[in-house]
């Protein structure tokens, strides 16, 4: 089922990054180096005076089985998925960009709610229904 | 024997000499042309053209041959338009069968932003002679019912077009060779597998080059170089605004001759023709990633198959034969860059980009007339190198076909 | 009951393991006329039309019920095929560490080599049904099976293509009746009759045959069917009457994807690596029986200068056909060779080793993803127009351009502005990184102010524009234009490596709403908003219940603010504005409007009104270039030295008392002066409006008054309306 995610997002100094802490029950996406995708809300908390932590409105994402979404991705990602889960991967998926966030019963989608409509004109229907 | 059999072209090779009155480095079109016109119009026939592998056999002859003058800034139309009446009557002049076809080329708009642009450009067009007109969807329907007027099931409509009904084609390869053999003809030693290894300096003048098979003096060096026009000019100690990217392109199988204008979408990103063969002959937009390498890429052949056959629904049953690479020497301002450089006795024409083969005529002719009179012509003066450093480039990106 | 296809309206029966050319060539129909057949897919006397596609190599399909085969015509070239819709195969993306293309003898062996040594294998094979269509950079791999297009990244390729059997060169190579060696064991094996059989070369052993003695000179027939085989003996020519000719004249390595994969880390076993070497050049007879080139074409274009490989293959158009040199390589070579040329290497290999249809080429593809705002479904509900603008879809017009433009100068207004840029910048350099980005004084905004920016590159030159803001924590938010958006985020990433700054890219999660009009504040106070920041200022308010961040400025000349949100709450807020605004006449407004109101008050549009060489000092916005400012900046040296040079050209205002259109010219005294880059009525000035490049004359001079489309036209000062900027301070 699709959903707009409740995502916090915090942006720091890489090393204080790698120490802050993170809610307990989110799933955390680091997306870059100095950047981290907090999905489901909750207090972050950081040391970096400079960090810009801001709630997020703008992700959706959808939460495929195992079997079918690695079906789906062996038609429309053409980068290897890490091989264990969990895990974190982003790239073009179907020409979109989408953050893939795997566990070992399920994969989650995550793409930009602005390019809903083409995300789901190239996914299986059964995921936005 | 087929009908496109070659069956006129006497090609006769020369062999290098210590001294030429001019030397030309490289032996694709712009640099065939400016030896041919220096033999015909000037009656300067110590003219070695130097090329490094064989001629026509870089982007002269890997490109998709398309003829217009539909450009965005009086200049260019105008050097443009002389080229599009140069080739013309080339075939008259030539006694070559260069396989000169008008066909209209037609620029297609799928957003109100794109036909502001189209429409702006017929109007620039007709101003300085060139009847480009600015169409409606019907019009286009009636010039080619083949386009589906609602691309991708609406998401792309076509709302206009910019048309050019001069435009044509001819065949990339016997323009090099008519060029060439005119230019033999009258004395001029065209050099296969001679390769410009340095430049000889005197103080601050190039007095010649260095080849594979030895030294050449001369009093005027041209580079016509396309690709590697970076390294030349660095032998001279020059940076020159170019950056060379791939360009991708690719024909089907043969088909009955049918399809008969020059269809374009900036938009999606290709062009479209039908040779003569009847091949659909297919160009895509520059790769961003500068690079002098002439593999082919899969991406763009997938991303331009795409878009090709929302817009011309028929070419999704036909198969694809080959495809190829060429490179561009793309400048900032997407105008040629032309005539004298810092360097005294180093000439330069280059910048040709996606737009190369439809200025050959008309380079050839201007550098030559730079060679013999020493005066730049008028209608190549803006397009010197030092307007980068004068601030009077011209920004004409949008007419430079897909990149 | 055997199963049968159709072939021109004939059926043709077929059983297990026929291809398509066998079924036919069993019903004696040679689908495209004679030919030496190979049935391995080498040579190119088996094409057909197959369900409406042509050029099908009738021996690497296999037949079906239902399956509608047509010959390839002899004369002439196949019809376009018609209209019908388009589409795309399914596509597979595989990975793995060795692809090995081939699965003969060596190509199994070379499978086996690297299974054993624990490397991931995808191995393919034409005899499979799947065939390679290419090697491309990566290295990667892009094959076809009958079901869909894989796609298959790995580290390195193994060729294992094989030899072909070499094609005769001589006159009557294209009777019916010749066949390889290959294609002679495939044809018995499908219980095809050969009739009367002969050998030239030594035949395959398992096939029972005459061999020919000499070599072969001709091949003579009867109505285009073999009648005879003539060989060259000691003792003279010879002729042997027979039905079929099975040739073994010597083997040619297929090498064209091994060429392809030229650079890449691919490695060639077996045949397909064997030395290429040519037959005896042929005396007379066709060599490419694609564009019917024969050995006296060859000669004709050799006696008049054309040596080089690739200059005869162009010349002549040997091996640029359906076979792609396949057929005409070795005879090409050797008859270069044979002329006094040096051996030449066989010409460049490109894809695509084996066609597909362009539809089958797009497999995987899709349309450019375009994004769409959160209000994307209130502006349809209400009747917009979209258009793609600046990489989004965006409302044109309600179509009410009247009653848009009127709502903004006389009422209230909104209008959807998600799709501008938005970042927020903080860290200890974030102060003297963007004093370095923008050629405007940063440090003097104060905290809840905003100011107007350029974007410049090291050309000096403009490439976009936007809002800095000051925060009251120290960070600052920044605006883009739209379409500028992706280009500039790139750019603050690029140079901000050398800063200690954090970015976030807020431009997909924040929504804006422009509220616009005179009675903008009143609508605001409905919705909660006592105190709305002053002009140029920005503070964060709730309107109608939703968290925003209020910018006032002005695009429009009037009384603005930007309300900057959350895009969960966008369709909330828009409709509560609606709701609220109905007793003040509330209508939104689409960027038809939007164009022509920011045109009244002579703002400029980056990439519409300016250029790529767009200087400050031409687009007369030397006022937001401080080039005395105490630090330095993107784009200064270039600015300071161009604008020692004279001015060529200017961005000016005209008036005109007839409208006119983007893109007009200008003329001075009859000569063009330059042209019209924005152009409009103005309902509220009574006249036409346009923003103009208008170049210097040859005395330097600009030109005052010009003709616009045979209209007169004024230069004026901009901004047209409200020059003061009385109304958006109110």
């Amino acid at each position: 089922m699709l959903e707009v995610l409740a995502v916090t997002r915090v942006v720091a100094a890489p090393d204080s990054l790698d120490r802050a802490t993170f809610p307990s029950g989110s799933i955390v996406l680091r997306t870059a180096p100095d950047d981290a995708m907090v999905i489901g809300g909750g207090t972050v908390q950081v040391d970096d005076l400079h960090a810009i932590v801001r709630e997020d409105a703008g992700w959706s994402g959808v939460w495929v089985n195992r079997a079918p979404s690695e079906a789906y991705l062996q038609a429309s990602c053409s980068w290897p998925r890490p091989s264990v889960r969990p895990a974190f991967a982003q790239g073009a998926i179907a020409h979109l960009p989408v953050k893939l966030w795997l566990t070992e019963e399920r994969t989650l989608f995550v793409f930009p709610t602005a390019l809903t409509a083409d995300f789901v004109e190239r996914t299986p229907q059964e995921w936005s229904a | 024997m087929n009908e496109f059999l070659e069956r006129k072209v006497r090609l006769t090779w020369g062999e290098q000499k210590p001294t030429y009155d001019v030397v030309i480095i490289g032996g694709g079109g712009h640099g065939l042309s400016t030896a041919y016109h220096l033999a015909t119009r000037h009656g300067i026939t110590n003219v070695a053209v130097l090329e490094r592998k064989y001629i026509g056999g870089g982007n002269s002859g890997r490109n998709t041959t398309v003829i217009r003058s539909n450009y965005g800034v009086p200049e260019s139309i105008r050097f443009y338009q002389r080229s599009v009446e140069l080739y013309q009557r080339l075939e008259e002049e030539t006694d070559r069968w260069i396989m000169h076809k008008q066909k209209g080329i037609l620029w297609t708009v799928h957003t109100e932003a794109g036909l502001r642009q189209e429409r702006a450009r017929s109007f620039i067009n007709q101003a300085n002679g060139v009847n480009t007109e600015f169409l409606t969807p019907e019009e286009i329907t009636e010039i080619a019912p083949e386009i589906d007027l609602n691309v991708g099931g609406g998401k792309y409509p076509v709302l206009g077009a910019s048309y050019q009904a001069a435009a044509s084609t001819a065949r990339h390869d016997r323009v090099n060779w008519a060029l060439a053999e005119g230019a033999m003809r009258h004395g001029v030693d065209v050099l296969q597998r001679t390769e410009v290894i340095d430049l000889i300096r005197d103080g601050d003048r190039v007095v010649g080059v260095r080849t594979n098979h030895g030294d050449i003096s001369a009093p005027v060096v041209v580079s016509a170089v396309g690709g590697h026009v970076t390294r030349i000019m660095d032998m001279a100690g020059l940076r020159i605004p170019i950056r060379t990217h791939p360009l991708q392109a690719f024909v089907t199988n043969h088909y009955e001759r049918k399809f008969d204008p020059i269809a374009s979408s900036l938009d999606l990103g290709f062009y479209v023709s039908q040779t003569a063969r009847g091949e659909m002959l297919a160009g895509a937009h520059i790769d961003q990633q500068p690079s002098y390498s002439y593999r082919s890429g899969h991406h763009f052949l997938s991303s331009i198959a795409h878009n090709i056959q929302m817009f011309l629904p028929f070419m999704r049953d036909l198969r694809i034969l080959r495809q190829w690479t060429g490179i561009c020497d793309m400048s900032p301002d997407y105008t040629p860059i032309m005539g004298r450089t810092p360097v005294d006795g180093l000439l330069i024409t280059t910048g040709w980009g996606t737009w190369g083969f439809k200025a050959i005529p008309a380079g050839g002719e201007a550098m030559a007339e730079l060679i013999a009179t020493g005066r730049t012509p008028e209608l190549i003066a803006p397009f010197s190198l030092d307007r980068f450093r004068n601030d009077r480039t011209l920004a004409d990106r949008s007419s430079s076909g897909t990149h | 009951m055997s199963q049968m296809f159709d072939f021109a309206g004939t059926d043709v029966a077929f059983i297990d393991g026929d291809s398509v050319l066998t079924a036919l060539v069993r019903a004696g129909i040679y689908p495209a006329g004679g030919g030496a057949l190979c049935c391995e897919g080498d040579c190119p006397h088996c094409v057909a039309t197959i369900d409406g596609i042509s050029y099908v190599r009738t021996c690497q399909t296999a037949p079906h019920e239902n399956l509608k085969v047509q010959p390839h015509p002899i004369d002439d070239y196949p019809p376009l095929p018609p209209d019908r819709g388009y589409g795309a195969p399914p596509i597979e993306y595989r990975q793995c560490d060795v692809v090995v293309i081939g699965q003969g003898e060596s190509g199994r062996e070379a499978s086996d080599r690297a299974t054993t040594s624990g490397r991931m294998v995808e191995s393919f094979d034409a005899n499979r049904g799947e065939e390679v269509i290419g090697i491309y950079d990566g290295p990667m791999v892009i094959a076809r099976t009958p079901e869909r297009i894989i796609h298959v990244d790995c580290e390195e390729i193994v060729v294992a293509t094989g030899a072909a059997e070499l094609q005769p060169a001589c006159p009557g190579n294209d009777l019916v009746g010749i066949v390889t060696g290959r294609a002679a064991l495939r044809l018995v094996a499908q219980g095809v009759g050969l009739g009367v059989t002969v050998a030239v070369g030594k035949p395959p052993n398992d096939l029972d045959c005459e061999v020919v003695e000499g070599t072969l000179v001709r091949f003579e027939g009867v109505d285009g069917r073999l009648a005879a085989v003539v060989t060259r003996t000691e003792s003279g020519e010879e002729r042997t009457p027979c039905d079929t000719a099975v040739l073994n004249l010597g083997i040619y390595p297929r090498d064209g994807l091994a060429r392809m994969g030229n650079g890449l880390a691919v490695s060639v076993v077996g045949d397909a690596g064997r030395d290429a070497t040519v037959p005896p050049c042929p005396s007379e007879g066709v060599i490419c029986p694609c564009n019917n080139v024969d050995v006296d074409d060859l000669q004709a274009v050799w006696d008049r200068g054309f040596h080089e490989i690739e200059l005869v293959k162009r010349a002549t158009l040997a091996g640029t056909g359906t076979c792609q040199g396949m057929a005409c390589m070795p005879y090409l070579r050797s008859f270069l060779a044979d002329r006094g040329a040096a051996l030449q290497p066989p010409f460049t290999a490109r894809p695509v080793a084996r066609q597909l249809t362009i539809g089958e080429m797009s497999a995987g593809e899709y349309d450019r993803p375009v994004p769409r705002t959160p209000l994307h479904g209130e502006h349809l509900a209400l009747g917009a127009t979209m258009d793609r603008i600046g990489g989004w879809w965006r409302p044109w017009t309600y179509g009410e351009l009247g009653a848009e433009y009127e709502a903004v100068r006389e009422r209230v207004s909104i209008g959807d502005v998600s799709t501008l840029g938005k970042m927020i910048v903080s860290g200890p350099d974030a102060e003297s990184f963007l004093e370095y980005i923008y050629p405007t004084n940063i440090s003097t905004i104060e905290s809840g102010r905003s100011r107007y920016v350029l974007m410049l590159n090291e050309r000096g030159y403009v490439f976009d524009d936007g809002l800095v803001s000051r925060e009251a924590d120290g960070t600052f938010s920044l605006t883009f234009t739209s379409g500028g958006a992706s280009h500039a985020e790139m750019w603050m990433r690029d140079w901000g490596s050398k800063y200690d700054v954090r970015m976030l890219n807020q431009s997909m999660s924040l929504a804006a709403i422009n509220v616009t009009g005179p009675l903008a504040k009143e609508l605001l106070a409905k919705a909660g908003v006592v105190d709305p920041p002053p002009y140029m200022g920005h503070a964060d308010v709730q309107v109608a219940g939703v968290p925003c961040k209020v910018f006032r400025l002005s695009f429009t000349g009037e009384l603005s603010f930007e309300l900057h949100h959350a895009i969960d709450r966008s369709v909330e807020l828009w409709r509560s504005l609606l709701d609220l605004g109905g007793e003040f006449g509330i209508y939104p407004h689409g960027l038809e409007a939007l164009q022509l109101l920011r045109l009244e008050k002579g703002h400029i549009l980056v990439g519409i009104d300016t250029d790529f060489d767009s200087t400050p000092r031409r687009i007369q916005h030397e006022w937001a270039c401080k080039i005395d400012k105490p630090t330095d900046f993107l784009g200064r040296p270039s600015v300071v030295r161009t604008n020692e040079i004279p001015l060529d050209r200017l961005l000016v205002g005209f008036r005109t008392e007839r409208p006119t259109v983007d893109g007009a010219l200008l003329y001075s005294n009859g000569e063009y002066c330059g042209y019209v880059t924005s152009a409009g009525w103005s309902p509220t000035l009574g006249h036409g409006i346009s923003m103009a490049w208008l170049y210097h004359g040859s005395d330097g001079q600009l030109p005052g008054d010009v003709e616009i489309d045979g209209t007169t036209a004024t230069r004026v000062p901009m901004p047209f309306y409200d020059p003061e900027g009385v109304k958006a301070r109110a």
